[in-house]
């Protein structure tokens, strides 16, 4: 073939050798790669909110005024790892599963005797000081209860109503999924 | 991609489909189960200004899905399921709810089923939530569920209350 009659070389342009600016902004240079820190960052996310961090959405005003209904609050699953629950915890009780939880404040540990009379918590026999309890207290009354070694007692910060619209008592400690991350 | 790697993924892909579709037209035990409970929980609920046959086939609807000797044993939060025994006492029950109630929202959540090694009886535990009239989440409770495989039917023989917190 005679040389001359090739057509003449045609510098492409520089650009059709890269994706688009906007491909470059939505998955970047290198799309697998994207992909596959994205599945990454998703199977992360999901591990850390199902496995770590549970994210829950209180409902109702049992534990008013320190937890408001309708805010968003975490569960910290990995709360008794280091140290055992304590007085005063904010703790996710299960039902069946994690999909429905009580939200309860820790006031009586495994092992105590506790009653409540006219309102007031006793436990062995000396009455607790409850700073979280704001709202003025119904005349309750519970006879005395002793907890087994795992079991802890917990209930609401709103005394205010009813007991019997009040849902409180002893917990087995495997019930316990978590403690609240914003107190 | 490597034309090995494409026949792999295609196969696993295959397999799957195969597998989901062999699930479905052969549930197991457990799946049926969970089939009956998601029905009850929809045959429960109803919404504002139903028509009149939706009403009166609501108790008829509901009590299906019970044995002829059901006993229910839940009271807590809802004290007429305190005592319940047999389908026609429920039946009562269920249109005495429906005509108080105007709205009534029902979810079974964390549903799990457990079937005896003989194939004929389960039990199940499980969230009940329900939304009553519009209040959000009026009643939440866990319950247990004794079921009786009857002519390839799994229906509901005993439903009792079980108490997370103990007073």
């Amino acid at each position: 073939m005679d040389p001359a009659a090739q057509p003449p070389p045609v510098a492409e342009p520089a650009a059709s050798s890269r994706p688009a600016w906007w491909r470059r902004v939505l998955y970047g240079g290198r799309p697998r790669r994207t992909l596959f820190r994205l599945a990454l960052e998703v199977a992360l996310v999901v591990f850390i909110f199902k496995a770590v961090l549970i994210p829950v959405r209180i409902s109702g005003i049992s534990m008013l005024p320190s937890f408001q209904d309708g805010k968003i609050n975490f569960l910290w699953r990995l709360a008794f790892t280091r140290q055992p629950l304590q007085r005063g915890d904010v703790v996710g009780i299960r039902y069946a599963g994690e999909r429905v939880m009580l939200l309860k404040r820790i006031i009586g540990l495994p092992g105590e005797t506790l009653k409540i009379e006219e309102g007031t918590v006793f436990i062995g026999g000396a009455p607790l000081e409850e700073p979280y309890v704001k709202l003025p207290r119904a005349r309750w009354n519970v006879p005395v209860i002793r907890l087994t070694d795992r079991e802890y007692f917990v209930i609401g910060d709103n005394r205010s109503m009813g007991d019997r619209l009040h849902e409180f008592g002893a917990v087995e400690a495997a019930r316990i999924v978590g403690k609240v991350w914003f107190q | 991609m490597k034309s090995w790697i494409r026949r792999v993924v295609l196969l696993a892909l295959v397999g799957g489909l195969a597998f989901l579709a062999w699930r479905w037209l052969h549930p197991d035990d457990e799946s049926l189960i969970r089939t009956r409970l998601s029905r009850l929980a929809g045959d429960v609920s109803f919404a504002r200004g139903e028509g009149s046959f939706a009403k009166l086939s609501y108790a008829d609807k509901v009590v299906g899905h019970f044995t002829r000797e059901v006993e229910i044993a839940l009271g807590g939060q809802v004290p007429e399921l305190a005592g319940v025994h047999g389908r026609d006492q429920l039946r009562e029950l269920a249109m005495g709810a429906r005509a108080q109630a105007q709205q009534v929202k029902v979810e079974f959540l964390d549903v799990k089923p457990a079937v005896d090694p003989g194939g004929l009886d389960a039990t199940a535990v499980l969230t009940v939530l329900a939304d009553v009239n519009g209040e959000k989440n009026a009643v939440a409770q866990e319950l247990q569920m004794t079921l009786s495989k009857t002519n390839g039917e799994w229906l509901i023989r005993r439903v009792e209350a079980v108490k997370t917190l103990r007073r």
